[in-house]
């Protein structure tokens, strides 16, 4: 990825580049949520904005998620493109009301009259200690609701340009930032700009089997996708980047080529998003599999605090290519 | 063994035809002889077996566990059959169904020795690596030499254990003509019935008269015939003959002899024909009329005891009650084994043969 018009840089700074073009090319974005202005944002993300773009447009607010997330529903209703941060995944909960029952319903409830251009970030995902009520990842919950999109960045480019794509959405879009990924260091072309939220991308493609998965897990994948490569298995990596609508396609058309799939989810197993997609895979290319789907997921337990309890309650690179290895060996 | 019509758990019934085999005679379609469901597929596609080989096993109705054969009765070790479900991938059973891949014959190299695409793809692919090159070479002049060399056996045996006789009699079809004629003029083109027909139903008939014509001679003694099962010698344009028979002649209608027949017909030359049309036949008409032959004394195919002979429907002075008249003739002739038959015999069905023409609508 190294050439000449690449710089380098962080996922943070990825994303805090995207604000900044974002509120740069049109007057009716602005940010609002917890601390994203004086304090820089509670992931630093956007520091410096506030003084870059002046308070109008870069709004602490309360700590009310219900309120806030209310208002940008209504900013949105009266023509403007908020972009809501909301600090974790696990505090969008006070908000589920507005962005399930008003959110994702207006526009239908309106007869179509009312569309809601709304973007909401957030953080989500575990691995930095911060224990059960900092660190769940639920966005499996919101990929269920109808009338909203649901998005997961996982790389750089992603990062630089889902916001944009985001906005030009007329419907609420969820971004979901993992937080294990801010510090992610890399190269990113200097004018790289919008990108698709629609499709899934294959990161490595591999012939032996199907691993798919999405946001801060897929590193931890491709890191396993690696080991089992030194060990004679080409797995073939999937980013979903989009939770919602699936890319069911591509995930099926890899699947009929490899006929073994892992799912790889931080979420919990039970009735997550891995499920919906294994069941997809069932129904789609059954006659194409020559194993049992696998899921490799959490612990079905609050995300411990303690280091060692936590990394052992979450997707690794070796339970990853453990469940692989089981698929197509029969041996972990 | 060319291609499977059918796979495992497939529901057969008696005469469904359920696989492609070619052999020295063109394409033959295997009809089943048995009722029940296909258990496995023992012959892979593009290998080839010899005759009498269980080509498949059939699990028949109401029995759990019977191994019945697809093939001709001999009897070929059965193979064994799976105790319990074969443990397999849903990929891997579908190319199995595709390819005609018998599980059972499949090591699995999978977890817990599950059978995988690969593993599949592997059975295939060892068979056919093997067969393919002999498959794809023979090309069509072989294929015809190969014809020649089975006809020349049939009729080289013939002719070393059959003790033929020879009778002919011309037989006078002005009734059976007129009738045609008639029958014809209000009928639709594609419903109209040809000479042959009524040449084929009065064989038949004629056999009620004198029933050692129709059978076989096996192991020194006649055994007859099951049905009236009437071989009719058809010649393929490329050269070579063959003698699918149409069945139970005795008891089907014109109509259905004559659909029967152009179906035949077209089959032969485009070289497919069913196990039970190659096998079946009691007894071989042969017509050479087309060619302009008024009297052909023919080979019988063993192990028939008789072949009719038919020539041209020629126009000929023929005298009857005391008056000279022109009548269309044709001569039928009769080769038989005589081991089987005696010439008076032989005579009473030639002459049954006329007595059927000279009433055609009973035919």
């Amino acid at each position: 990825m190294s050439s000449a018009g690449a710089v380098k840089t962080t996922y943070r700074e990825a994303m805090r580049a995207a604000l900044r073009d974002a509120l740069a090319r049109d007057p009716r974005v602005f940010l609002l949520g917890e601390d994203v202005g004086r304090y820089g944002g509670c992931f630093a993300v956007s520091r410096g904005l506030l003084e870059e773009f002046g308070p109008e447009r870069i709004r602490d607010t309360p700590l009310s998620e219900s309120a806030f997330v209310g208002a940008g529903i209504g900013a949105a209703l009266g023509g403007m493109r908020p972009i809501v941060e909301i600090m974790t995944v696990n505090f969008s909960l006070l908000a589920l009301d507005q962005i399930v029952n008003n959110a994702a319903t207006i526009l239908h409830m309106s007869g179509g009259q009312f569309a809601i251009p709304l973007v909401i970030r957030m953080t989500t995902g575990a691995g930095r200690q911060l224990a059960a009520q900092h660190s769940h990842s639920l966005e499996g919950w919101y990929a269920h609701i109808p009338g909203i999109k649901v998005l997961a960045p996982a790389t750089l480019e992603d990062a630089r340009g889902m916001l944009w794509t985001a906005l030009q959405d007329p419907d609420p879009v969820l971004i979901f930032e993992h937080g294990s990924l801010y510090n992610m260091e890399g190269e990113l072309a200097a004018d790289a700009g919008a990108v698709d939220i629609a499709r899934a991308a294959v990161r490595r493609p591999g012939r032996d089997l199907t691993l798919v998965t999405y946001g801060g897990t897929l590193w931890k994948t491709l890191d396993a996708a690696e080991r089992l490569a030194g060990e004679g298995i080409e797995a073939e990596v999937i980013d979903l980047r989009s939770l919602r609508p699936l890319d069911t396609p591509t995930i099926l058309e890899s699947v009929a080529r490899t006929q073994r799939a892992v799912i790889v989810d931080e979420g919990w197993r039970s009735g997550s998003l891995s499920a919906e997609i294994s069941a997809r895979i069932m129904e789609g290319a059954f006659y194409s599999l020559d194993a049992p789907v696998a899921r490799v997921c959490s612990a079905e337990v609050p995300m411990p605090y303690a280091k060692h309890l936590e990394d052992a309650a979450l997707p690794q690179p070796e339970t990853i290519a453990a469940a692989a290895r089981r698929v197509v060996t029969g041996r972990a | 063994m060319v291609e499977w019509r059918v796979g495992p758990g497939d529901r057969v019934a008696r005469g469904d035809i359920v696989a492609l085999v070619e052999t020295e005679k063109g394409l033959i379609e295997v009809e089943i002889f048995d009722s029940g469901v296909i258990e496995s597929l023992v012959v892979p596609p593009g290998t080839k077996v010899p005759v009498g080989t269980v080509l498949a096993t059939i699990r028949a109705d109401a029995e759990p566990v019977r191994a019945a054969a697809a093939t001709a009765p001999p009897a070929a070790p059965t193979p064994p059959m799976a105790a319990a479900r074969l443990r397999v991938s849903p990929a891997a059973r579908r190319l199995a169904e595709e390819s005609g891949v018998d599980l059972a014959t499949v090591t699995g190299t999978g977890p817990e020795g599950v059978i995988q695409k690969i593993d599949v793809q592997r059975a295939a692919a060892a068979p056919e690596a093997a067969a393919t090159p002999e498959a794809a070479a023979t090309p069509a002049p072989d294929r015809l030499a190969a014809m020649r060399r089975v006809i020349a056996a049939a009729m080289a045996r013939s002719k070393r254990e059959i003790p033929h006789y020879y009778l002919a009699t011309d037989i006078d079809v002005s009734r059976a003509m007129a009738w045609l004629e008639a029958e014809n003029a209000r009928r639709a083109v594609p419903d109209r019935l040809l000479p042959s027909v009524l040449l084929l139903r009065a064989v038949a008939l004629a056999v009620q008269d004198v029933p050692e014509m129709n059978g076989f001679w096996v192991d020194g003694a006649f055994r007859a015939g099951a049905g009236v099962h009437v071989g009719v010698a058809i010649s393929l344009r490329q050269g070579g003959l063959v003698a699918p028979a149409i069945h139970d002649v005795d008891r089907k209608r014109a109509d259905d002899v004559m659909r029967e027949l152009l179906d035949l017909v077209k089959r032969a030359r485009a070289g497919v024909l069913r196990s039970s049309e190659v096998s079946d036949a009691t007894i071989t008409v042969t017509n050479l009329g087309d060619q302009g032959v008024e009297t052909v004394f023919g080979v019988i195919y063993p192990p028939q005891v008789a072949l009719v002979g038919f020539g041209r429907v020629v126009e000929r002075p023929w005298a009857s009650g005391g008056m000279l008249g022109v009548r269309p003739v044709v001569t039928a002739s009769l080769s038989a084994d005589h081991r089987a038959s005696d010439g008076h015999r032989g005579g009473r069905f030639l002459a049954s043969i006329a007595r059927r023409l000279e009433e055609p609508e009973a035919l």
